[in-house]
């Protein structure tokens, strides 16, 4: 890898490291590699304020589900992924429907907010549910990937992690199980059921 | 304006076109993408990196997730990574000098089933034998955290018991990008929103 393509023309670069999320498999397929990961929607809505206050984080992964109230007062509602992979970012009234089914069965007071907005991301989902991080194969090709569901409270370890991978050459101890290679040497992280979502 | 917006990070765009070349070209401005252009800049002296994004920072998963930050997981691996992740987000407001409206609230993972239950259970032990705080709680202590819970689940899902991972967390996602990629301490590395990484072409990264 010497450089990327890009609207602004070629950037030449020491080491690229991919850190795209839904749509990783078509920009590592630039490079000619093939990542275990498949793209699911995932939907999130929000429902007007809550006035009384709700503290905790409250979930149920059975129901694959969860809740908590943002800083603005609103309650915050999420799910599984869809079964269907898909780059589509459209909400669904299927997925709607269903977390409100379950939710109000446990939080009976949400049946009287209502729904304010909702969204959906499409999350790139390694194949036992664990990130990948590290070498690709590909000389001067890094990757940071298969965050799925789960990647917004890895911020911070898998920035630190990537840094010292690109700065030194070499994985630190707490992200070198993540390789893409674990695939091939079956040393996979089978982890779906701390996922809190299928 | 307002208090919110007030106390947002403001990030320095680059002027002008990206040069030629960076020693470390990052595809993606999302979270992962701006976080490790922050660790390079700030514990390994690496600046000269270029963050390309098609869209506007955090417009992918960064800014569309339900900002949960948690170590509750089931194997050695993955709980030692994320707690280290859950203690670097405790301290992250600190070292950026950003709010991030980080608040610690407590996780509680409800189990409806004997089954369920057990996976809790060797969940909270997995986790305290790995550095996570994750105890197992009754539904009567349930009751007392989350007094609007139904403890029946509406005659459907009864509530046996949880897991209660004591330093589960939120913060709010687009100050997190923000605060990484306004970066106080490492100003010199570049961020160039106006780059469309999506348009590469056939020959698209060049393999060297």
């Amino acid at each position: 890898m010497t450089g990327v393509q890009t609207a602004a023309g070629a950037i030449e670069a020491g080491i690229v490291l991919s850190a795209v999320g839904g749509r990783v498999s078509a920009m590592a397929a630039h490079a000619g590699v093939r990542l275990p990961v498949r793209t699911h929607p995932l939907h999130a809505f929000v429902t007007d304020d809550y006035a009384q206050g709700f503290g905790p984080i409250f979930a149920s992964t059975e129901l694959s589900c969860y809740v908590s109230q943002t800083e603005r007062g609103q309650m915050l509602i999420g799910a599984e992924f869809d079964s269907q992979p898909s780059y589509s970012r459209q909400s669904s009234f299927a997925a709607l429907r269903s977390y409100s089914y379950k939710m109000t069965r446990l939080l009976p007071f949400l049946r009287d907010l209502r729904i304010l907005r909702t969204w959906a991301g499409i999350c790139d989902i390694s194949a036992d549910f664990s990130p990948i991080m590290g070498a690709t194969g590909v000389d001067g090709f890094v990757i940071t990937t298969g965050w799925g569901t789960w990647g917004f409270k890895a911020i911070p370890a898998g920035g630190e992690g990537m840094a010292e991978l690109i700065a030194t050459g070499r994985p630190p101890a707490l992200i070198a199980p993540f390789s893409l290679d674990r695939f091939r040497l079956d040393h996979v992280l089978a982890d779906q059921g701390s996922a809190g979502t299928r | 304006m307002s208090a919110y917006t007030d106390t947002l990070s403001t990030i320095r765009w680059p002027d002008g076109p990206p040069k030629k070349s960076y020693d470390v070209v990052i595809v993606g401005g999302g979270g992962h993408g701006l976080s490790t252009a922050y660790y390079l800049a700030t514990r390994h002296g690496i600046t000269t990196v270029a963050v390309l994004e098609a869209d506007y920072i955090a417009s992918g998963n960064t800014g569309r997730n339900t900002t949960i930050i948690r170590a509750n997981y089931g194997i050695p691996e993955a709980i030692r990574f994320y707690q280290h992740s859950l203690e670097l987000y405790q301290g992250l407001e600190e070292e950026t000098g950003a709010e991030i409206l980080h608040q610690t609230k407590g996780i509680f993972w409800v189990a409806h089933t004997e089954t369920a239950m057990r996976t809790e259970r060797a969940r909270a032990q997995m986790n305290t034998a790995c550095g996570a705080k994750t105890f197992m709680v009754t539904p009567a202590e349930i009751k007392e955290l989350v007094p609007q819970v139904d403890l029946t689940g509406g005659g459907r899902y009864p509530v046996l018991g949880a897991s209660h991972h004591v330093e589960g967390a939120t913060a709010r996602h687009d100050r997190v990008a923000y605060a990484l990629a306004s970066a106080r301490r490492s100003a010199a590395w570049r961020s160039t929103s106006t780059l469309a990484s999506q348009a590469c072409s056939e020959t698209g990264m060049a393999a060297g």
